[in-house]
């Protein structure tokens, strides 16, 4: 395990470096830049703001000094938040970023495996076709739909929930968290339903109820861990696409959080930002497929260390 | 353990048992209806139906599902000598008369502060002014209804004058904006008779006040008509689903919108099935050394934030179509070179390959003549649960302003303007409702269908 | 009584008046206020029991607060609170008002603006504003990172001195004669120079700091402004928080204590608020539902500086003929674009320039479909004729924008028979189409900068940055020219005129399409906000009721 575990991590660094790369050429050969704007800027100051940028010289050149800064931990400033660093950007909005994600992800982790597991336990009730109807409902419709439906059923009609903001641990964290986790709680309804069907019908299960054992401990002990192999092998997606998600999120709700940099910076050409937002999702993206194999790892002793 | 069906069919080949399997799965079944119901519905419909998705008809504005009104467009244009150029309904008619009645419309708000009257308005063009004296007002005044139509009609014998006092019973109880209606309008009803023949204008002829007037140019505004009479029958145009903002017939835009999305879903899938498949193939087949590095390329990629490509791919290559399949197809194709891999892997040492081998068949041939064939099952599975993502995904483009251009609006551009007009009141709902229920009848059948196909073709989980 | 207790009695009921006074005088706004403020005083005690507290939300948080660094109207609102330059605007006509400065002389040819500086002016630390600290904001705002640094050109030597060929700033026109007198030498007349003046590039701010803190001297730690507000609190994307600035020299003139700052960009989320009363204002609707905010009686709308038009490509057929561009603005139904499409009380206009400064503008091309067809057929296209390419209209995605073009595109179809196709692109890609000319049709919407009509036709001159419609024509250019020089009002709406027919009637580079207006909501609550052209609303003046 801890030479497996060592492998993949020599990787990383490399994985990195080509991202760096490829991001930073590729986002060079987009039209328009930083500076371009509605008001035409008087000549001579484009090349003045190019200088103070260090976006002069060619793109190789740049490219290089990118790295030499990069390597002292200086991601460069921000070319649309004049104000702020690269670094300090991403060290004030990640935390409500990583808060809401996490969030989200174990709302829909809980509810997600606790429908499915009714569903599957009930098979082929009303209970379970219905949450399943549910289930499909919440994959068909895009998150920028739930949000504000939401956001007007419990802040207004209810009055229960505040509209918007971000004040840490709240309860302004419910509604966007639930917003996000959506689409997750529903897949992972899906896949828990399917993965408790298949254990359920397997000869151990079978031996166990034999032997006298109560559903309870038979469902609890034997069966899940099994059922909740495809759920972790979806968790890595699924970390991915909650990225994505939290920008509608973030946006709707007012969340001071990464997600929206993640294309704002794009749309702006912030060019330090993109690099910024690409190396930082690169590496907990990386991380958290490794910690995702290292789960399965866990919970299915069949699975060896490399396939 | 083997179904009484599999024992007596084993000869069966596995596609033909899956698929039997399938018959049985209702809800699977239910999917697939679903899935060619609206597929059919999108692609042959709007042959019968007719009308555009571009069409405005601005006047009109958003209007609820079941609507009526004379069948003409903003503009009707008929110059002798020429085609005429209205409705496309009326092209074979001989003979066309438009009731039309000349009316202008204006918007009048006035709203008060503290019990003082604060501000008196013209809407169109925000013309504030100090004092209303309504006696002096041409036309007739009414109450705005909240759908902007006229309500009442109010006594034209008061003064609204900034900074005094409303006059009493004008105000809603508790309310401090009224909205009103000034209408000028025509006493006499116009008739316009316009004679064709196979669309060519012969004669205009217009009858006003007991005048008839013939003329050699005509412009009908939609806004005015009353009613269209084609050889003496009268034509409605009906809104299934009602109109959006642009007087945009919706049941037609949800219908070509469905065919923007199911092509998205579609090509963008093909497309990373053509790459996955091919690269998983030569993977699995060469095996060792070959297939080490293409897996570690691919978990490589698997750690890329790829929706972010893809943003950059449509901003760098906005202008072409193509690339933005591409682009959606490239997020996926790392799932299908898996699968694929997988399954070669499991084939190659299967008996069939090595007497193929023995024969001196090339490893092109072998890949694709015997190994892929076999990862159609798979494949299947993976398109059909593949496309509503990529329908999603499209949606998100379309959100964050990155979305398909020029052609019509696709279903998730539609829901997204849906969600944007919907008013407190759920004023607007269906231009939320019906294309929502359009998107979750395809994605739904589709992954209904989706995990049917997978059950199907995998015994283990047969239900 | 005696004598002497009547004289005590007086003298004690006298000392209570006093303190009574007094008292009330530390509450009060002065009661000797010039009479263009007098407005702006409240009435009655109802006041000082109300919270002055105010939020608003602001649409999006500001690239920036360093006054010569911003280019967008969300940073210049803030900008507005935290500094003052030497000229603010009167909040209700925008005429130039005393604001570091309390006077100021123009000497009779135009050329030379005397600024006497108000003793009592502040910064937020207590030190005192003179005249050489503009003396060296200027000067750093003569730094070509400086996006605005046109603003500074009337100014003598500016432009040299910015390019690089003065190197002396001595020879620049700014010179500081004592700590409360600035004399400002222009190399030419410039009859809205004191609108420029009060225009953020021309704040003042402390350059020692900026040195010391580079980009950090923006954070509330570290920023010192002389405005009526200091910056209390800048969390990024959450909120801005104003409080009250003690060394402000206007300081009891102000009455909000607090202010905060939102930056929501979904603007259905903030209007929710609203309603909630969380938000006091929202200068920004969520337009999709315009019909059902006009019913809301916090609803607002004036007209604004501001002009949303279509540019043509005149280098490219088939815009280079007139005769096609002509057809097309005569084919475009404005008024049903306006009052049945947007509804927001925009103005159809088939001129440039709005009305602004006593300007009239002219006629311009009235629609007329038949009319339009004639010039498309002398053109040589139609039927039996040359077939029309098809081409596009871009625009900036933006559900408005894409409305009022396809509604356009219909209309064109409808009335000329063309059938031009909409394109959506994203901001920087359609800035640089627009840029290299790439384009056939493009949206496009100019505000003006300052009160006077040259801010709207100087972007025509031949190869001026905004033109970006390859239309050249020397008759312009001259007009131009003259009239940068003409001070006389009269005149120069005349020339504003001529301009203006060669623009919108007889060679029609660009399609008008509406004047803007400026659309959003305010409780009732708020008082001595004033409607004005540019949209301008200090925070100084306003209170809570």
């Amino acid at each position: 395990m801890f030479r497996y575990l060592l492998r993949r991590l020599v990787f990383v660094p490399i994985i990195l470096l080509i991202l760096i790369t490829i991001t930073f050429f590729l986002v060079r050969m987009a039209p328009g830049g930083p500076f371009s704007s509605d008001r035409e800027l008087p000549p001579g100051v484009e090349e003045a703001l190019t200088k103070r940028y260090n976006l002069d010289g060619s793109v190789v050149s740049q490219y290089g000094r990118y790295l030499v800064r990069l390597v002292q931990g200086d991601l460069g400033p921000s070319l649309k938040q004049k104000d702020f660093s690269v670094n300090e950007i991403i060290s004030n909005h990640l935390p409500p970023s990583i808060l809401l994600g996490i969030t989200a992800l174990l709302i829909s982790l809980c509810a997600g495996v606790a429908a499915g597991l009714v569903s599957a336990l009930k098979s082929n009730s009303l209970l379970d076709y219905s949450t399943m109807a549910l289930a499909v409902i919440g994959i068909s419709l895009p998150v920028f739909v739930f949000g504000p439906l939401l956001q007007t059923l419990f802040s207004r009609v209810f009055h229960i929930l505040p509209v918007s903001g971000y004040r840490g641990i709240s309860l302004h964290l419910i509604l966007p968290a639930v917003t996000l986790g959506l689409p997750f709680a529903a897949r992972f309804a899906r896949l828990t339903r399917a993965g408790m069907l298949d254990i359920l019908s397997e000869d151990f299960i079978t031996t166990a109820r034999s032997k006298g054992l109560t559903e309870r401990t038979i469902v609890l002990r034997h069966a899940l861990k099994g059922a909740l192999l495809p759920v972790v092998s979806f968790l890595g997606p699924a970390i991915a696409s909650i990225t994505t998600g939290s920008l509608v999120v973030e946006k709707i709700f007012n969340i001071p959080g990464l997600g929206r940099e993640f294309v704002e910076s794009a749309l702006n050409r912030d060019y330090f930002m993109i690099m910024g937002t690409v190396i930082l999702y690169g590496t907990l993206i990386i991380i958290c497929n490794l910690a995702v194999d290292i789960v399965y790892g866990f919970l299915d002793p069949r699975v060896g260390n490399e396939n | 353990m083997k179904t009484k069906m599999e024992q007596v069919h084993k000869s069966y080949s596995p596609t033909r048992l899956a698929f039997m399997r399938l018959l049985r799965h209702r809800l699977a079944l239910f999917g697939l209806f679903l899935v060619v119901a609206v597929s059919a519905a999108v692609v042959i419909v709007p042959v019968f139906y007719g009308g555009s998705p571009k069409l405005t008809r601005v006047w009109l504005g958003a209007k609820s599902p079941g609507f009526t009104h004379p069948d003409c467009l903003s503009k009707n244009i008929f110059i002798v000598g020429t085609e005429a150029e209205t409705s496309p309904s009326l092209s074979d008619a001989d003979e066309l008369i438009y009731q039309t009645k000349n009316f202008s419309r204006q918007e009048v708000r006035i709203t008060t502060r503290r019990g003082k009257i604060n501000t008196i308005m013209f809407t169109d063009g925000a013309r504030h002014i100090e004092e209303l004296d309504t006696s002096t007002l041409k036309g007739d005044l009414f109450r705005s209804n909240d759908d902007g139509t006229p309500g009442e009609k109010l006594e034209q014998a008061f003064v609204l004058k900034k900074n005094s006092a409303p006059p009493g019973g004008l105000f809603d109880e508790g309310s401090r904006v009224l909205m009103m209606l000034l209408i000028k309008a025509d006493d006499e009803v116009t008739q316009s008779i316009v004679t064709l023949n196979n669309s060519i204008v012969t004669s205009i002829t217009v009858k006003q006040d007991n005048n008839e007037i013939s003329s050699e140019d005509l412009i009908i505004k939609g806004r005015e008509v009353i009613s269209v009479i084609a050889d003496g029958e009268e034509r409605r145009v009906s809104h299934l689903l009602g109109t959006d903002k642009l007087g945009r017939d919706l049941f037609i835009r949800i219908l070509y919108g469905g065919r923007i999305s199911l092509l998205v879903g579609i090509v963008a899938t093909l497309v990373s099935i053509v790459i996955g498949l091919s690269y998983g193939a030569v993977s699995g087949y060469f095996g060792g050394m070959v297939d080490s590095i293409m897996m570690r390329i691919v978990d490589v990629l698997y750690g890329l934030p790829f929706i972010f490509l893809v943003i950059l791919l449509m901003v760098l290559f906005d202008r072409s179509l193509i690339l933005f399949f591409v682009a959606l197809g490239l997020v996926q194709w790392l799932t299908v070179a898996r699968i694929v891999r997988g399954q070669i892997l499991s084939l190659r040492e299967s008996e069939f390959v090595e007497a193929a081998k023995m024969s001196g068949a090339s490893a092109r041939k072998i890949i694709f003549s015997y190994l892929i064939p076999h990862t159609i099952g798979p494949v299947i599975v993976y398109t059909t649960l593949t496309i509503p993502l990529i329908i999603l995904e499209e949606s998100f483009l379309a959100y964050i302003g990155l979305g398909i251009t020029n052609a019509s609006d696709s279903l998730g551009s539609l829901v997204e303007q849906g969600v944007r007009m919907l008013g407190d009141a759920g004023e607007n709902w269906w231009l939320l409702l019906c294309p929502s229920l359009t998107m979750i009848f395809i994605l739904f059948g589709m992954n209904c269908l989706g995990d049917g196909l997978r059950d199907s073709f995998d015994p283990k989980r047969a239900l | 009584m005696s004598y002497l207790q009547c004289i005590v009695n007086i003298s004690f009921i006298a000392c209570l008046c006093l303190f009574n006074v007094a008292g009330a005088m530390a509450d009060d706004v002065p009661g000797n206020v010039p009479e263009w403020k007098a407005a702006y005083v409240p009435e009655g005690d109802v006041w000082k029991y109300t919270e002055q507290h105010l939020t608003f939300n602001n649409g999006t948080d500001p690239e920036t607060l360093d006054p010569h660094m911003m280019t967008g109207l969300p940073e210049m609102r803030l900008a507005e609170a935290l500094f003052e330059g030497l000229v603010t605007y009167d909040p209700s006509d925008l005429t130039p008002r005393p604001g570091v400065a309390e006077s100021w002389d123009v000497s009779d040819d135009g050329l030379i603006y005397t600024f006497h500086l108000r003793k009592d002016a502040k910064w937020s630390d207590g030190k005192e504003v003179t005249a050489l600290d503009f003396l060296f904001s200027w000067k750093r705002g003569l730094d070509p990172v400086n996006r605005y640094i046109n603003l500074f050109f009337p100014i003598a030597g500016a432009k040299g001195y910015s390019e690089g060929k003065l190197t002396d700033f001595n020879e620049v026109g700014i010179h500081v004669k004592d700590p409360q007198t600035l004399e400002v030498v222009l190399h030419a007349p410039c009859p809205y120079f004191l609108d420029l003046v009060a225009f953020p590039t021309y704040y003042p701010v402390r350059v020692e700091l900026i040195e010391k803190f580079n980009e950090k001297w923006t954070r509330q730690e570290n920023i010192i402004g002389n405005g009526p507000f200091v910056l209390k609190e800048w969390s990024p994307r959450e909120q801005i928080l104003f409080e009250k600035n003690p060394y402000y020299w206007d300081r009891d003139f102000v009455k909000l204590e607090l202010v905060t700052v939102l930056p929501i960009s979904d603007l259905n989320t903030a209007y929710k608020l609203f309603q909630d009363d969380k938000l006091h204002w929202m200068p920004a609707l969520p337009v999709a539902r315009i019909e059902e905010l006009k019913r809301n009686p916090d609803y607002y709308v004036y007209p604004m500086l501001g002009t949303y038009f279509y540019r043509f490509n005149v280098t490219k057929p088939p815009f280079d003929d007139v005769r096609v561009r002509k057809a097309f603005c005569l084919a475009t139904d404005r008024v049903e674009i306006c009052n049945e499409l947007l509804k927001g009380g925009e103005q159809p206009s088939n001129h440039f320039c709005p009305p602004v400064a006593g300007y009239e503008p002219v006629e311009g091309l009235k629609h007329d479909i038949v009319a339009a067809r004639k010039l498309l057929a002398a053109a040589g296209y139609g039927k039996d004729k040359m077939a029309f390419p098809k081409l596009e209209v871009i625009y900036n995605t933006s559900e408005g924008h894409k409305m009022i073009a396809e509604a356009i595109s219909q209309q064109w179809k409808q009335n000329l028979g063309i059938d031009m196709g909409t394109r959506n692109m994203e901001w920087k890609v359609y800035l640089d189409n627009q840029n290299n000319l790439d384009y056939t049709i493009s949206r496009s919407s100019w505000i003006g900068d300052y009160a006077d009509p040259f801010t709207f036709f100087s972007i025509f001159r031949t190869d001026d940055g905004n033109n970006r419609t390859g239309w050249s024509c020397r008759e312009y250019d001259e007009l131009l020219d003259t009239v940068s020089v003409t001070l006389d009002r009269k005149e120069r709406n005349r020339l504003f005129n001529e301009l203006e027919k060669l623009l919108v009637e007889q060679e029609c580079p660009v399609l008008p399409i509406y004047d803007y207006v400026n659309k959003g909501l305010i409780k009732e609550s708020v008082l001595g906000w004033e409607a004005n052209i540019r949209d301008v609303h200090p925070l100084k003046y306003i209170w809570r009721e």
